[in-house]
């Protein structure tokens, strides 16, 4: 069963559009990292997806309703993200009580030792929690709430390493404890790679990819030699990234069309074959130019 | 992990629960306000001099007119604070719609009328004691205090502006223009109004409630206002998307 | 139209504060106080309400009714009392009949062959005088001042009003100003969302005032010659 359906989905903002033509689909249990840089439209897509924005064009549908004005997708659909307003009259402690109230699942055990481990204090007030408190206490409310579409836009903002770490295994605990779906924006693809099924990388607006993540790593391959030999090798494929490294080198990223044996050719011919991450491999994707920063100050 | 189903009214019930929590400092400033009207009240709401044979009256009048303005002009405040982005952003934190969201906010309006509409009624024993036991110096005349009736109209008359504040935010959720248009509107009506010497549509509106004087059809008038009211701000509110 | 003014003054300083009371939540937002906010707010506000509580106690113990002794009236029975008195006087039977409005009594011996009666009166006082001519010439004047109960709003007030002096010189009987007495009181009344119902009016306070008929009544002998007989009724 697909818990999210979209197609055609698009989203005007002030003329401009945050969402453009956007369609894919979200398997029940599955954990789908959305991919993308600033303003990609990441944070659009899941606040229509929670019901709080309304989409301009298209078709969206989650757990077979249209999401906006849906109480049964709100009741259970969880959205959180660093910028959330919280009411400032609750302390973190009411906070909880209240979430507890609305959400049936609720783990009341769960989110009172996750809130030990963390030091919060239950008399503080959300407001005055310092960044990486505020999404310790969202990722609380997210994981404690066991609702079948969880949705955390940014969950590590202003998080220091440790907390990072602890959080991802607790992620993957209740996860696999409680099999749910669960949808992570981030731009540190490399920290959650692996324990994401699924990617969706997007960029302004519009879907590149979506796909097993084991799939991804072998989605593209780099290729590093001489220029002469590189343009040649390359003449045929999709290009998805260039550099230049030194005077006649270059390194350059294609999509992984390969047979074996042209890979044997092309270590004949000086080149070396290097995979290349997931994460490179999103920026690549999404950078506006194919040579990237480096363009920039390429004056010659 | 299987769909919880829910229905409406009792998502309203929990958003209420919450939005009595949430909405406490509401409570703070009703006490502020009606204390100050309370204060105004001691200098007397009016006073009257004449003779009677060879004595001479002063009298001096003591209502609570002052605190159940003050209250009715917190209703129309509280109801455009919680139609503000912070509050109504506050809702869709959890489970709600526009449609529950709308519903609760409507029955803690009526909470807080009602509320609002008794301890303005009781502040008036409060300003009679003061009175009494601390300017001991004139005697005080009792005239027979309907206090019912005063907690019940002072109640619909509290939610009425209620209503009212309830639109207005509610409008100036949707555009920003009618934060300067909706007073324009007002005052500049007023003032016509006043610079002609005819009576217009404020004060034949506030005529069409504040001289009815029978209690039936005052009832009637400001349950079928109200209900405009709201029905006004639930169906310009069902398209408002909550952003930042 | 300049009623609005202040209206509007004080409407504008109400929103002001209650934007900045609702504002003021957010300094909270720092302080780790023992208990929530909401608990507190609730403590609060139940201080308020068992304050107005013990106030509404208090006054139902300790009715502010009337004090000083004053009583209730009736407005319409002090009004009967009125006409009667002035219609037994005019029968000339107010010794009888008005006995229990006797204010205060005088006896005059007078031997002179005319009299002259003269009020001096402030618009306050306002006394008939009423003049029998016994049936033998004894050299007496006999006064007697009556006055019904006088009330303002349905309190009675007829203990503060006093007698007016009566005095005997050589030309004539003059009538004197009583003394003005004062009172001063606080009323209270219903809030005006009552007052629709009531019919009472909205911003007029509602006074009634029921002032005592006052009627001096003079015996004199037979013969005497009364020599202005302007606001003089006799009988």
């Amino acid at each position: 069963m697909s818990v999210i359906e979209c197609n055609g989905l698009t989203k005007v903002y002030g003329g401009t559009k945050a969402l453009n033509n956007l369609s894919f689909k979200i398997e029940e249990n599955k954990i789908t990292g959305l991919i993308g840089r600033n303003g990609a439209g990441k944070t659009t897509l899941l606040k229509i997806i929670a019901g709080l924005l309304k989409e301009t064009a298209g078709e969206l549908k989650v757990f077979s309703e249209k999401p906006f004005n849906s109480l049964q997708v709100s009741a259970n659909v969880i959205f959180l993200h660093d910028q959330m307003n919280l009411p400032t009259a609750l302390n973190l402690k009411e906070l909880l009580e209240t979430a507890a109230s609305f959400y049936p699942n609720w783990d009341r055990e769960l989110a009172d030792r996750l809130f030990d481990y963390f030091s919060l204090n239950p008399l503080q007030y959300y407001n005055g929690l310092s960044k990486g408190m505020k999404s310790t206490f969202n990722m609380i409310l997210g994981l404690s709430a066991r609702v079948p579409l969880t949705m955390l836009d940014e969950p590590t903002t202003g998080m220091d390493a440790a907390v990072r770490k602890d959080f991802y295994r607790a992620l993957l605990k209740e996860y696999i404890a409680y099999p749910r779906t669960i949808i992570i924006s981030s731009h540190h693809l490399n920290e959650i790679e692996d324990l994401l099924e699924d990617i969706l990388l997007v960029n302004e607006g519009k879907e590149i990819l979506h796909m097993p993540v084991a799939d991804l790593k072998e989605w593209a391959i780099g290729i590093q030699g001489k220029t002469t030999v590189i343009n040649e090798w390359t003449q045929n494929t999709e290009v998805i990234y260039t550099k230049s490294i030194g005077i006649d080198q270059s390194y350059v990223v294609v999509r992984n069309h390969f047979s074996e044996t042209e890979r044997q050719r092309a270590r004949n011919a000086g080149i070396d074959i290097t995979p290349v991450t997931s994460s490179d491999l999103c920026v690549y994707l999404t950078s506006k130019t194919k040579g990237g920063i480096d363009d920039v100050f390429n004056k010659g | 992990m299987s769909l919880t189903k829910v229905s409406l009214i009792e998502v309203v019930k929990k958003q209420y629960v919450y939005k009595l929590k949430a909405y406490s400092q509401v409570f703070i400033s009703l006490i502020f306000l009606q204390l100050l009207a309370v204060l105004f009240s001691m200098n007397g709401v009016g006073s009257m001099g004449s003779t009677v044979g060879s004595v001479e009256v002063q009298a001096s009048y003591f209502s609570s007119d002052f605190v159940a303005a003050f209250t009715m002009l917190w209703g129309f405040i509280t109801a455009i604070l919680i139609t503000t982005k912070a509050y109504r952003n506050d809702d869709f934190v959890f489970v709600a719609n526009r449609v529950s969201s709308n519903l609760s906010n409507a029955v803690f309006l009526l909470t807080t009328s009602v509320v609002g509409g008794i301890t303005a009624m009781l502040s008036s024993y409060l300003f009679k004691v003061i009175i009494y036991y601390f300017f001991k110096s004139t005697p005080i005349l009792d005239a027979p205090i309907e206090l019912l009736l005063g907690i019940f109209s002072t109640i619909l008359y509290v939610f009425l502006f209620c209503a009212l504040g309830y639109l207005v935010g509610t409008l100036v959720q949707i555009s920003k223009v009618f934060t300067v248009l909706l007073p324009a509107a007002f005052f500049g009506a007023l003032i016509l109004e006043g610079l002609s010497g005819k009576a217009g549509t404020v004060a034949s509106v506030f005529e069409f409630f504040f001289t009815e004087s029978s209690l039936v059809l005052f009832i009637v008038k400001i349950i079928v206002a109200a209900g405009l009211l709201f029905s006004g701000a639930f169906v310009l509110s069902n398209r408002l998307e909550v952003r930042g | 139209m300049m009623v609005i003014v202040p209206l509007l003054i004080t409407a504008i300083i109400v929103i002001a504060l209650a934007v900045l009371t609702a504002k003021a939540v957010n300094k909270n937002v720092y302080s780790k106080g023992k208990f929530s906010y909401s608990q507190r707010v609730c403590w609060i506000f139940s201080g308020y309400v068992a304050i107005l509580l013990i106030c509404v106690v208090l006054d139902t113990v300790h009715p502010v009714k009337i004090i000083n002794g004053w009583k209730k009236v009736d407005t319409a029975e002090l009004e009967k009392e009125s006409m009667d008195l002035y219609d037994s006087a005019l029968a000339g039977k107010v010794a009888n009949e008005g006995g229990e409005f006797l204010r205060k009594k005088w006896n005059f011996d007078y031997n002179g062959e005319q009299l002259n009666i003269a009020t001096i009166q402030d618009d306050y006082l306002n006394t008939s005088v009423f003049v029998e001519r016994k049936n033998h010439n004894d050299g007496k004047i006999e006064a007697a001042y009556y006055q019904t109960r006088s009330s303002v709003n349905g309190m009675d007030i007829t203990e503060l009003a006093t007698p007016p002096g009566l005095e005997l010189a050589e030309d004539g009987l003059f009538l004197r100003n009583p003394k003005k007495s004062k009172i001063k009181f606080s009323e209270f009344t219903n809030v005006f969302s009552v007052k629709q119902f009531t019919g009472e009016e909205f911003f007029e306070r509602d006074s009634h005032y029921a002032e005592g008929q006052s009627i001096l009544y003079l015996r004199i002998p037979k013969d005497l010659e009364l020599i202005d007989k302007t606001n003089i009724i006799t009988n």
